[in-house]
């Protein structure tokens, strides 16, 4: 298995004036999945954007690496072509342009001296929709159009697994998924680690993490990580509920 | 039929050098360099009119209606409800350059960014030089020339419109300006005064064209005068269309020294051609495909393959060689020796061939010898071809190869010679006999068994010759042949002629069809046949079996089915079989040949003509429908930005007939085009695709007209707009629904893309629904691109140019696969140009 790191070392993030991160610090491996937990509005998304190098979020201090490599100026796609994924909370939609022809276009673009054999491409493609509970005819819909929240958040873990990327931030993968279809993304995320990819899945609730098991969560509260820990972290996280590192004070909405 | 050479490429100038007062200097810029051109003073006038009618040679009827066009054009304004064309000046304008003195300009001549332009689509060097004016005819041109043949015998006539005019005044004088009568508006009136150059189709009752007729047509109208004119008739129940033929994914395709599937060819590799020699492929194009697939079973049953039912394939058909004698032997009609070597064989469709007709198996010419293949290694080389294997030994840790004999005194013979000869090339050796007597020749040295394994490969099922063999010059394949089959073949005297069977089994596709190959370069036609393999119970025993190719040949046969002239096979067909068939298939179009080989056998590569430039000025198209008839009219232009383009196009829909509009408009300053349909007859129906890019300082008025003027008469528009960098797009339309029109459909939906804050987009629909009983449907949407759509996409790699360009093309995705692929493609890159430019403005 490779071994690559992505460290996300003492961040801090702004929208506008407003200060989101402060000196948030992960460092993942391969094949490592990590939990970042917290209640809502405290910046989880804000990361997700941060790392995929959205030009709405200001990065005030602090390095973004994968292997040593600083990601920091480097452009969207660029950081993509380093081998980073991130599964959208709310993927858009883009009508007319289907799925195949997309993800076709990502695969070489993030593979450029693989030579894509097309026909083989959608076979496996339609194989993973299969796998996913998905109708094949989704390879030549338009990007995500038309598509259920649960649908849309199938089709991402699907990438997740076709593109093979280095590492992978899942962001609130399991809202909107039904017993089913949290499994199989469940499912689908554990072969992605057996394929060496590390793995940071942020979410709200504990929920995922009883079909996948975390090797460490950190909990993140205003912005701030309150704590980090070893997967077992999860469930006592359950127990105490966020309030426990607030005082009983959560501030929902930061944003 | 005369063939237009006119040139008429603009000179695509930057954004700044745009000045429409300079429209006239610009104008056949590339004759500044030759010599003066024959052409008439500026501005226009009566006598400017009678010029032309006279230098054309026209009948009086036409100089007739030239000059009472002149009288609505002085008497009518200039329009004021589109775009500003107070700029245009109709006295500074030249309205007639003599054909003939347009052509020869050399390429040297050609400015380089149309030179770039030509390359980033890319458009092959002979195709460019035939664009640019630089050479008169295209080298498909013989082609289209015998396929022109054809259409004539079906009495279609098809030629510029100025001989139109004097060879059928007839059908032209009842036609012509009736659809548009020069009354209809400024520009109409202008060309019909002024009007030169142009294509007359005319498609008799009950004739269906398609593809050639499209693709020729487009490369003679396109770059003709400025005032082109165009007339389409069709009689009743005749058709014109467009389908392109194509192949399935894995039909083998030949690169003269191997085998690959059709889906796996990329641009700028070679295959082989009907020449015997290799060729570049300039494209690949793929398509769904849903309709019949035809199987061809030549005499050689497995040369089969499959293509779709329009698709050329060289061949001769077999009525044109008969014999003249009678049936003989209940096999189709005999044929004459002497008639089929001295035949030419033609592209004929695969759906006019017939069973018994010949179709070409190609033996590749070239070849290349090497020192290093000496008769001594040709020699082990062709029994390791037929017994030999490679494995590892775990005791010694060593790769070993392994010659396999049987136990007869002519194997012992064979083993013994084998022995000797690696011996002579220096390598160790040994020969065994193991258990019950079989023979066996061993080596473990490296040098030898790299040199198997290079130019044959590893286990029985994978063999395939090396490039390098392939190559060898026919004489020393035959070495290597005559010992492949010492090892492999059985080689029988048949009676009474006396003559001597050859043949060989393998159980690998690739070594068979090489072999194939290797045989034909040799002189003769092997013929190829396939044993099914599958599961059978030997003794009690499941045994697998896997297929085996089988060649057989015979060396001095008195009486085949199969003629070879040069280095073609004239192979028989055996066997057409027809099926439904759903998925992708593929095409090549390759370099100067125009054809490749599937299975051995020759094709026409995809005919699609690559740069399109169907442009027209101030033409005028006029196209008739009648009962029953059905026309596609495609024009995709990108004209430079310095041209107004304001094209009259309208056609005339009789009972139950059909005419589909498809417009895609990329360039020129101003565009003003309304295809518009008149559907007269009950049942009669139009489509009207639209495709406008109004990207720079440009204005795109485009849209579609349609009156509804009979019952059950239905109507469809999609018009799509996209405005960039100040760009306006405007869709303008007009639907009437007659009073009468009982029960008449029409949907109208635009859709425009705005790709900044500073280009614009409207629409001006205006609907009249006279008739109470039809019914009608008017969508319209107005989006941008999202900077969350760019990211995404370039969250996933893709570069930002790219994914604006993905996402304006899921835009058009609707329009563009409802038209002809080829077109679809080059809009795909020109988009994609458009786009690339305006990253690097954005």
């Amino acid at each position: 298995m490779d071994s690559n790191i992505l460290s996300i070392k003492n961040l801090n993030v702004s929208i506008g004036d407003k200060e989101i991160l402060k000196d948030v610090t992960i460092t993942v491996k391969s094949g490592e999945v990590h939990a970042l937990m917290g209640p809502n509005g405290t910046g989880k998304s804000t990361l997700a954007h941060t790392v995929v190098g959205s030009v709405r979020y200001k990065v005030n201090s602090g390095e973004l690496q994968i292997n040593g490599k600083k990601l920091n100026d480097l452009q969207v796609y660029e950081r993509a072509r380093e081998g980073l994924f991130v599964a959208f909370q709310e993927p858009v939609s883009v009508q007319g342009l289907r799925f195949i022809n997309y993800l076709r276009t990502a695969y070489s673009s993030l593979h450029p001296d693989e030579k894509l054999e097309y026909k083989k491409f959608v076979e496996e493609v339609k194989e993973l929709l299969k796998y996913f509970g998905l109708d094949s005819s989704f390879v030549d819909r338009g990007l995500n159009e038309g598509l259920s929240g649960g649908e849309k958040k199938r089709m991402e873990a699907l990438q997740m697994l076709i593109l093979k990327p280095k590492f992978i931030i899942l962001d609130e993968i399991d809202s909107g998924l039904d017993v089913d279809a949290l499994k199989v993304v469940s499912k689908a995320i554990s072969r992605a680690k057996e394929n060496g990819a590390g793995i940071i899945i942020i979410t709200h609730y504990q929920r995922i993490l009883d079909y996948i098991k975390p090797d460490f969560v950190h909990v993140l509260i205003n912005g701030r990580i309150a704590e980090s820990g070893k997967g077992d972290l999860a469930k006592l996280i359950e127990e105490r509920g966020y309030e426990y590192y607030k005082g009983g004070e959560v501030d929902a909405k930061i944003n | 039929m005369n063939i237009i050479k006119g040139v008429r490429w603009m000179q695509k100038l930057t954004d700044e050098d745009v000045d429409l007062k300079k429209l006239n200097e610009i104008k056949y810029d590339f004759t500044t360099n030759t010599k003066p051109v024959y052409q008439t003073e500026k501005g226009i006038s009566r006598a400017v009119v009678e010029e032309i009618s006279k230098a054309k040679n026209e009948p009086d009827w036409m100089r007739n209606i030239r000059l009472k066009a002149l009288d609505i054009f002085l008497s009518k304004p200039v329009p004021t409800w589109g775009p500003d064309l107070s700029e245009l000046n109709f006295d500074e304008l030249t309205y007639f350059i003599r054909p003939e003195d347009r052509k020869s300009n050399s390429w040297e001549d050609v400015p380089k960014e149309i030179k770039d332009t030509f390359d980033k689509l890319g458009v092959p060097e002979m195709e460019k030089k035939y664009l640019a004016g630089s050479v008169a005819q295209l080298q498909s041109e013989g082609v289209y020339s015998r396929l022109r043949k054809q259409w004539e015998d079906r009495g279609v006539i098809f030629m510029d419109m100025d001989s139109a005019v004097k060879t059928h005044p007839d059908i032209v004088r009842e036609h012509f300006g009736k659809i548009v009568p020069p009354s209809d508006n400024k520009f109409a009136a202008l060309n019909t005064a002024v009007w030169s150059g142009g294509s007359f189709l005319y498609v008799p009752s009950g004739v269906h064209l398609d593809l050639p007729v499209q693709a020729y047509f487009r490369m003679n109208g396109a770059l003709e005068g400025q005032f082109e004119r165009t007339l389409i008739i069709t009689e009743p129940d005749a058709s014109v269309h467009y389908i392109e033929g194509c192949l399935p994914a894995e039909e083998l395709i030949s690169r003269g020294d191997s085998f690959v599937p059709i889906s796996s060819v990329n641009m700028s590799e070679d295959v082989m051609t009907h020449s015997g020699e290799n060729s570049k492929v300039i494209r690949t194009f793929e398509r769904p495909y849903d309709g019949t697939m035809m199987t061809f079973t030549p005499l050689s049953s497995g040369n089969a393959f499959k293509l779709t039912v329009e698709h050329p394939v060289l061949a001769i058909k077999r009525k044109s060689v008969a014999a003249s004698r009678k049936l003989r032997n209940g096999w189709r009609s005999e044929v004459s020796t002497k008639k089929l070597i001295s035949a030419k064989p033609e592209y004929i469709r695969a759906e006019e061939l017939a069973e018994g007709d010949f179709i070409v198996y190609v033996a590749p010419t070239g070849s290349k010898d090497s020192k290093e293949m000496t008769p001594q290694v040709l020699k082990v080389l062709g029994l390791y071809t037929a017994k030999g294997s490679v494995s590892f030994n775990k005791a010694l840790k060593t790769n070993v190869l392994v010659f396999s004999f049987g136990k007869s005194k002519k194997e012992k013979e064979l083993a013994t010679d084998l022995n000797e000869t690696i011996k002579s090339l220096g390598e160790q050796v040994n020969i065994t006999k193991v258990r019950s007597g079989y023979y066996t020749v061993v080596s473990y040295s490296k040098k030898l068994i790299e040199l198997c394994e290079t130019h044959v490969g590893k286990g029985a099922v994978q063999k395939k010759l090396s490039k390098v063999l392939m190559e060898l010059p026919p004489e020393k394949q035959k070495i290597l042949l005559d010992n492949y089959l010492k090892g492999e073949g059985n080689v029988y005297v048949k009676k009474p002629f006396k003559s001597v069977m050859v043949r060989a089994s393998t159980t690998s596709k690739m070594l068979a069809f090489q072999l194939q190959e290797i045989i034909a370069r040799n002189g003769i036609f092997a013929n190829l046949s396939i044993r099914k393999g599958g599961e059978d119970t030997i003794l009690g025993r499941m045994m697998k079996r896997r297929d085996r190719y089988i060649l057989e040949y015979s060396e001095n046969k008195r009486f085949s089915q199969v003629r070879k002239v040069g280095n073609n096979f004239y192979v028989p067909i055996r066997k057409i079989v027809r099926e439904k068939f759903k998925d992708k298939v593929y095409n090549l179009e390759v370099k100067d040949q125009n054809s490749y080989l599937v299975k051995g056998f020759a094709v026409h590569n995809c005919t699609a003509p690559t740069y399109s430039q169907y442009s027209l000025h101030a033409a005028i198209v006029e196209v008739y429908v009648k009962k029953g008839g059905k026309m596609r009219y495609t024009s995709i232009q990108n004209w430079s930005d310095n041209i107004i383009n304001g094209p009259t196009k309208r056609s005339w829909v009789e009972e139950n007939g059909k005419m589909e509009w498809v417009q895609g408009s990329l360039g020129s300053k101003i565009t003003m085009t309304y295809p518009s349909s008149i559907l007269r007859g009950p049942y009669a129906s139009t489509s009207n695709l639209n495709v406008a890019l109004g990207i720079g300082p440009v204005w795109k008025d485009s849209g579609a007209k349609v009156v509804h003027a009979a019952p059950n008469t239905s109507s469809k528009v999609v018009a799509k707009s996209i405005s960039g960098r100040g760009g306006m797009s405007v869709y303008r339309g007009q639907l009437r629904i007659n009073p009468g029109a009982y029960n008449s459909k029409a949907s109208v939906q635009c859709d425009a893309l705005i790709l900044d804050n500073i280009s614009k987009s409207n629409t001006y629909p205006h609907n009249e629904i006279l008739e109470e009983s039809a019914s009608f449907s008017h969508e319209a949407s107005v989006g941008k691109i999202s900077e969350d759509q760019v990211d995404y996409l370039m969250s996933r790699g893709i570069r930002e140019e790219d994914a604006r360009s993905l996402i304006v093309l899921g835009f058009l995705d609707d329009v563009l696969k409802e038209i002809p692929l080829e077109y679809s493609i080059e809009f795909n890159k020109l988009v994609k140009l458009e786009m690339n430019k305006y990253g690097a403005v954005g």
